[in-house]
C-alpha cells in the first residue's frame, strides 16, 4: 500500500489526474472526518478537505518521501484547519444530528453513543485550544500513534504526549462540568414536576 | 467514562458523494486562475519595465538640457551667468567666445587646511609613537 502511494504521488508530481483521484479516494473520508471533528462544522470540513486536496495536487512537488503520505496530507489539513480556526471564531455550525446519514462510506460509520453526551463532548472539544485539539483528535478519533502525530504537527514526541495528556484532562474537566450541569437541570425539573 | 474514550466511539462522517467532482472542478478553476495570474504578472512586469524606461528617457533628456526646468539649478546658474555677462563683458564668456579655444581650469580645494586655519584653539601637535609587542627598549623619544 505504501509503495503504491509513493508511486501515486510521484505520478501526481507529473500532473497525473488519475493518480490524484486515487489518492483522493483513499483519503477523502478520513480527512473530512478529521476536519469535522476538529471544526465541528460539516460544511466547513468538506470545504477544508477540498482545499487540502487542491494543495496536495499543487504542492505535490514539495512532498519528500521521508514519511508516509498520510502524514503529509494530515499536515496540510491540520495547517488549513488551524488557519481557518484563527481566521473565523466559529460562525455557524452544523450539528451531527442534522447531517443525513446517506454517505457512500457506510463502513465508516459506527453506532453513536448517547446524543447528549456527544453534544457535550462536541462543545468541550470546540472549547479546546487547537494546540491540544489537533493531537487529541488525531490520537483518539483517527487513531494515529504519538510518533505519527509528532511527524504531522512537526513537534517532538514528548511535546505531543504532553499535549494529548493536557488536552484529555481539559476535555474530561469540561465534560464533568457539563454533566454536572445536566444533572442539576434534571434534578430541578424533577423537583418542579414533583411540586406540581 | 473518559472523554477521549467516547471520542473514538463518536459517529464518523465521510465525504459527500460529489466530493471528487467538486475538487476536480475547483482544480480546473484554480489552474485557470493561476494561468490568468501568470499572464497578468507578465504584463505587469513588462508594463513597469516600459514605464521605467520611459521615465528614464524623459528625465535623462531633461537633465541633459540644462535649464529645461525652471526650478533646476542649471536654469539658475544660466541666469546668474547672464547677469554677470551684462555687468562685466568678458572675451571668454558670451557668444563671441564661441570661436576661441577653451581651457578648463580645475581648482582643487583643501578643506582640511581651511578647517585648521579657522580653528580658534591652539594647534594640536601629534607625537607618533612606535608601538611594538616585541621590543620596547629600542624606542627613542
Amino acid at each position: 500500500m505504501s509503495m503504491d502511494e509513493q508511486e501515486l504521488i510521484r505520478r501526481v508530481q507529473d500532473g497525473d489526474e488519475w493518480a490524484f483521484g486515487r489518492i483522493m479516494a483513499l483519503y477523502k473520508d478520513r480527512i473530512v472526518n478529521y476536519l469535522y471533528h476538529f471544526s465541528g462544522d460539516y460544511q466547513k470540513a468538506v470545504e477544508l478537505a477540498q482545499e487540502t486536496f487542491l494543495r496536495v495536487y499543487f504542492k505535490a512537488g514539495k512532498y519528500r518521501p521521508i514519511g508516509p503520505l498520510s502524514s503529509w496530507i494530515y499536515t496540510i489539513a491540520s495547517n488549513l484547519a488551524k488557519t481557518d480556526a484563527r481566521r473565523s471564531r466559529r460562525a455557524a455550525t452544523v450539528s451531527l444530528e442534522d447531517i443525513p446519514n446517506d454517505f457512500a462510506s457506510g463502513a465508516y460509520y459506527e453506532d453513536p453513543v448517547d446524543p447528549g453526551l456527544v453534544r457535550n463532548l462536541r462543545e468541550a472539544l470546540d472549547e479546546l485550544h487547537p494546540r491540544y485539539r489537533i493531537p487529541v483528535v488525531l490520537k483518539d478519533v483517527e487513531g494515529f500513534s504519538q510518533e505519527e502525530i509528532a511527524r504531522i504537527i512537526d513537534r517532538p514526541v514528548g511535546t505531543v504526549k504532553a499535549r494529548i495528556s493536557r488536552g484529555r484532562d481539559q476535555l474530561k474537566r469540561k465534560l464533568e462540568k457539563a454533566l454536572e450541569g445536566r444533572v442539576t437541570q434534571v434534578d430541578s425539573e424533577v423537583s418542579e414536576h414533583g411540586r406540581a | 467514562m473518559e472523554g477521549h474514550d467516547i471520542l473514538g466511539k463518536m459517529r464518523k462522517v465521510g465525504a459527500p458523494p460529489d466530493f471528487d467532482q467538486r475538487v476536480f472542478y475547483r482544480l480546473r478553476e484554480a489552474r485557470r486562475e493561476r494561468a490568468r495570474r501568470r499572464a497578468v504578472a507578465r504584463y505587469a512586469l513588462a508594463g513597469s519595465a516600459a514605464l521605467f524606461l520611459a521615465a528614464f528617457l524623459i528625465f535623462d533628456r531633461g537633465f541633459m538640457r540644462q535649464g529645461a526646468f525652471p526650478w533646476s539649478a542649471g536654469k539658475r546658474a544660466a541666469e546668474a551667468e547672464q547677469k554677470l555677462e551684462t555687468k562685466d563683458p568678458s572675451p571668454w564668456r558670451g557668444p563671441e567666445a564661441a570661436g576661441r579655444p577653451f581651457v578648463p581650469v580645475l581648482e582643487t580645494l583643501d578643506y582640511a587646511a581651511d578647517v585648521r586655519r579657522d580653528s580658534p584653539g591652539p594647534r594640536t601637535v601629534y607625537i607618533l609613537e612606535q608601538v611594538s609587542d616585541v621590543r620596547t627598549s629600542g624606542i627613542i623619544y
